[in-house]
């Protein structure tokens, strides 16, 4: 458990280690009641408030495998230890799926971006995370990394629309390393839209579109207990959805959360307003 | 207690600290640099805010142990040979602060901003503050010290 000594939250006792390769975090994640550490912006605050009390952590922040950034044929893959400033920074990212880099610019502030990383705010699972909307949106597809019975690494392709379970909850199992988002396809007709209180911080509401030769994708945040995908597949043509058609799709998956921000009218109004203007933001795009 | 070595304000440092000690008690308590504040506690303030490797970061949420090996700076690390930096000077001359306490981090995020770019509207300056509150200024002095200090750098 967590105290409070004075007025300053302290952290329950943990023993930390920062393993050396991705196979020695592998094997020491398998301990009782151990936790992976990334950035510790989720984590370190869900400590302070007593929520979690691991009995280790294992920090898999500076593992240089998770920080990679690349493209191999044709598939852009970006570790999961990237932090949003780097993933901003990329030119790669910005080339391939630019969808991605406008909102890594808009998570949090800018120290939270530099310490913040994609894999962390995945895992964590926060119905408003801004970047699981974005890879529902991409369509992208998660890799979990664990350790098989001979202590080989072994891969789980996940896609992102079935990655998300529920409230702060995924299908990573506690043995699993997020490893990286591969995306396989290039983007560039895409818009997101995010209700804020000030210009960078969590979404009131926020929806992220993307159109690629594939198809249309599109993720809602903080509109439900968990990020969640919207399927449009039966329209042919965006321009064929007016605002009745964006109103039944939405209802169909939404159950919209309330607290001081907004009621649940009050961010199904935003949804609706939001996903509107992006498919007018996209069609606009050339 | 783990044995932990980090550069702190351009010095090569070596520290015993525990393993869930965080950046921001490290550098008060242990050091007894005593600029950088503790306020929300909960990440969302910015008074604890420290340059990491050059770049702004929140130490509250920071352990100590995740800055092995790297470069951290705190306010007592900027002026050299009894100059102050120019982001301090800045905020000096424009009244940049009132009771002071968001002061640190505020002048430490505004180093972190000019380091990163050389042309920042003011605009931009109020997004790049974002995550440090001032309860005292109304944010404007703040600002006019950042624009200041920017011509300042660039000259
Ligand atoms: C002030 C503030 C404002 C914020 N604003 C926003 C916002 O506007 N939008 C938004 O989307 N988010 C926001 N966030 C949340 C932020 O995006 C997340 O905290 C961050 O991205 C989580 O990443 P991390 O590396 O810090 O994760 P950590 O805190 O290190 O970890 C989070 C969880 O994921 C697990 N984990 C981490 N990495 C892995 C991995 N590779 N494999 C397996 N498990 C893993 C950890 O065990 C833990 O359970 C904000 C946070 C703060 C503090
Ligand atoms: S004390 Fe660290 S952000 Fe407020
Ligand atoms: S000067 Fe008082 S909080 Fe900023």
């Amino acid at each position: 458990m967590s105290w409070i000594k004075g007025i300053k939250l302290l952290l329950n006792d943990f023993v930390y280690k920062a393993p050396r390769s991705l196979n020695e975090a592998l094997k020491l994640i398998r301990e009782e009641d151990a936790k992976v550490l990334a950035g510790g912006h989720s984590l370190i605050p869900l400590m302070k408030l007593g929520f979690a009390s691991p009995e280790s952590l294992i920090d898999i922040g500076k593992l240089e495998e998770l920080q990679a950034i690349e493209e191999t044929n044709g598939v852009l893959t970006v570790g999961s230890c990237v932090s949003y400033r780097a993933l901003f920074e990329s030119e790669m990212v910005k080339s391939y799926v630019p969808l991605l880099s406008k909102v890594a610019s808009q998570v949090g502030d800018p120290q939270v971006r530099a310490r913040g990383t994609v894999g962390g705010s995945l895992v964590h699972g926060d119905p408003a995370s801004d970047i699981a909307g974005a890879i529902l949106a991409l369509d992208a597809t998660v890799e979990l990394v664990s350790l098989n019975g001979k202590g080989d690494i072994v891969k789980r392709k996940v896609p992102a629309r079935e990655f998300f379970v529920g409230f702060l909850e995924t299908v990573i199992e506690d043995d699993e390393i997020l490893h990286s988002i591969s995306f396989k396809n290039k983007c560039h007709k895409f818009s997101f839209q995010k209700i804020t209180r000030r210009e960078q911080d969590w979404a009131i509401v926020g929806v992220a579109v993307a159109q690629s030769m594939h198809g249309i994708g599109i993720g809602l945040v903080n509109l439900a207990s968990k990020p969640v995908y919207l399927d449009i597949k039966k329209y042919e043509d965006i321009s064929e959805l007016d605002p009745e058609g964006v109103s039944l799709l939405l209802d169909s998956v939404i159950d919209p959360p309330a607290d001081i921000y907004g009621d649940a009218e009050y961010r199904r109004h935003l949804a609706e307003v939001l996903l509107l203007r992006c498919l007018k933001e996209i069609k606009e795009t050339t | 207690m783990t044995e932990l070595s980090f550069i702190l304000n351009g010095g090569e440092v070596k520290i015993s600290v525990d393993d869930n000690e965080l950046l921001c008690d490290v550098i008060r308590d242990k050091f007894n640099l005593k600029a950088l504040n503790v306020g929300c506690d909960t990440s969302s303030c910015g008074a604890c805010t420290v340059l990491l490797n050059g770049v702004g970061v929140k130490s509250c949420t920071v352990l100590a142990q995740q800055v092995e090996s790297q470069e951290v700076e705190t306010l007592e690390g900027l002026s050299k040979d009894g100059e102050l930096h120019p982001v301090q000077k800045a905020f000096k001359e424009k009244h940049g602060l009132q009771c002071g306490f968001c002061t640190p981090g505020m002048i430490m995020q505004g180093v972190s901003l000019l380091n990163g770019s050389n042309e920042l509207s003011e605009s931009e300056i109020r997004i790049g503050i974002e995550g440090n509150i001032c309860r005292c200024t109304g944010y404007q002095t703040i600002v006019d010290a950042l624009l200041l200090a920017q011509c300042e750098i660039n000259k």
